[in-house]
């Protein structure tokens, strides 16, 4: 064997012969070289493990001990369920034991709410008209306290009082299907609102009785706004006023019925009508015989019917009206108030207005 | 190595092994603490090392060493352990260190060769380096030829150099 071969053999891993090992013996005892290198091998190795500092420490006392009692056959040896792992295995078992309690409780639970749920809506599915009449409530039929009852619950109540029922704003009526009702309970929430309904105010009257006639007669009460059948039921009060302000242009004289004792001048009181009073009867002032006459505006726009007197004729500026003597003052007067009219007689002395 | 070839009997043992641990427990515990760096380990790889002694003495005969083969029991025993320690660790860091910490750098490297040698190869350089027995005594503890227990040392010597080699330049 020579020193190559040596060094082959040193790199080797595989199991050393037994002859091969001599041969190697035999090769170190002659060659220097690898003798040196051998040593300075150990020597490296014994300068390595000399970095695992030598320790003067001394075991424990306790364990100690308990090596020499475990030795001596003193002390039991140590059991399954005192190891580490049996231990875990406890607090596994544990750990089951507790999520199958809380499954099996939950389960538990699942199967007897239904059961709960049931009870309270078959009566309710039973008489399906006390639940229609529940299914429309109205403000009054909410109770002020707040109770968490199922609507079921509430059905033997009556949905609408007698004396409910008389005000305006009770609209509840039962409807011609009925609903389905749910079977879940309903949060009701107090409310403030008062059970009577308020007044209907004065201010605000249905806008079908809205005149906009200046008249000194008292405002109806709601109660009478009520009782009259309609709005369409007083036409001439609406159209008392725009031909009492006519400028009256007729020649002729007006007619009077002759239980008047009071000659007409063309104001008439308006409101008068509505109150009933037989002492005014209303006057109708006839219409000029030589025809409405317009009146031409520059720029105002043509009218398309001249037979029917415009509107905006009225009050407007017309043609000189040469043979009336008599002021147009129609200015409406409160007939308790109305003094005497004088004597159409008076009336051809007063001079004209014409320049 | 053997002296007795009928094991002895149960209580023989006991006392036996229990005048070997009053006679060895610190030179063992310190080996212990040698080789693995931690005392606290090395006290729980003492009991163990009893107990497989125990264990063993039921079964063969006394050794005539028996303070080097209790010592190639706690040696197996610590490189089992630095393996299962060496699965679990991470690499530490390589910073500037003072002496003393490259020190303690130095020996971990250490241990990482020899659990990276071959079982038989770190038991010869444990047994040789560490515990400071002669060839002779190795191959007598390990019932094998003289010659072989050589080159069987010499090759774990140029292995553990090359595997420190190569730790040390990283």
């Amino acid at each position: 064997m020579n020193c190559a071969e040596i060094k082959t053999m040193l790199a080797q891993a595989t199991d050393v012969a037994p002859a091969d090992a001599a041969a190697f013996e035999q090769h170190l005892a002659t060659c220097q070289q690898c003798n040196a290198l051998l040593t300075e091998l150990e020597a490296q190795t014994e300068q390595s493990f000399a970095l695992l500092a030598q320790s003067d420490a001394r075991p424990p006392i306790a364990t100690v001990a308990a090596i020499h009692a475990q030795i001596m056959g003193q002390t039991k040896q140590t059991r399954f369920w005192q190891t580490r792992a049996a231990r875990l295995l406890q607090l596994a078992a544990i750990a089951l034991l507790v999520a199958w309690v809380g499954i099996e409780a939950r389960n538990r639970l699942q199967t007897t709410q239904p059961l709960i749920a049931q009870l309270p809506t078959t009566p309710a599915s039973a008489s399906p008209a006390v639940a229609v009449v529940q299914a429309t409530p109205t403000l009054s039929d909410v109770a002020p306290s707040a109770t968490t009852l199922p609507i079921a619950a509430t059905t033997t109540q009556p949905a609408v009082t007698p004396s409910q029922a008389s005000q305006p704003t009770m609209v509840a009526k039962p409807l011609p299907s009925p609903i389905p009702v749910v079977p879940t309970s309903v949060q009701v929430q107090p409310t403030t609102m008062p059970t009577n309904p308020p007044t209907v105010p004065v201010a605000s009257p249905p806008l079908a009785t809205t005149i906009p006639v200046p008249t000194d007669a008292p405002v109806p009460s709601p109660e009478a706004t009520n009782q009259l059948p309609s709005a369409t039921a007083m036409p001439e009060l609406s159209a008392v006023p725009t031909e009492a302000p006519a400028p009256t242009k007729e020649t002729g004289p007006t007619r009077v019925p002759p239980s008047s004792s009071v000659p007409t001048t063309g104001s008439q009181p308006t409101a008068s009508a509505t109150q009933g009073l037989p002492t005014m009867p209303p006057i109708a002032t006839t219409v000029p015989s030589q025809g409405p006459t317009e009146t031409v505006i520059p720029g105002s726009p043509t009218p398309t019917e001249p037979s029917l007197p415009p509107l905006t004729a009225i009050g407007t500026l017309g043609p000189p009206a040469t043979s009336t003597p008599t002021p147009t003052s129609v200015a409406p007067t409160p007939t308790d108030s109305l003094p005497p009219t004088p004597p159409p007689t008076s009336t051809p002395s007063l001079p004209t207005a014409t320049p | 190595m053997v002296v007795d070839s009928v094991p002895l009997a149960e209580a023989a043992v006991r006392e036996r092994l229990a005048a070997w641990f009053d006679q060895y427990n610190l030179a063992i515990f310190r080996y212990l603490v040698r080789l693995i760096g931690d005392e606290e380990q090395a006290a729980d790889l003492l009991q163990e090392t009893f107990t497989k002694a125990l264990v063993a003495l039921r079964t063969q005969a006394l050794p005539n060493n028996p303070y080097a083969w209790l010592c190639r029991i706690a040696g197996n025993l610590v490189i089992d352990m630095l393996r299962r320690k060496r699965r679990w660790s991470w690499l530490p860091f390589q910073t500037s260190t003072p002496s003393h910490e490259h020190a303690i750098a130095t020996a971990q490297d250490v241990r990482d060769c020899l659990v990276r040698l071959n079982q038989r190869e770190a038991e010869l350089l444990v047994m040789a380096h560490c515990v400071g027995l002669s060839p002779s005594e190795i191959a007598e503890l390990l019932s094998e030829n003289v010659s072989t227990v050589r080159v069987r040392l010499h090759r774990a010597r140029h292995r553990f150099r090359d595997l420190y080699t190569g730790e040390s330049e990283l």
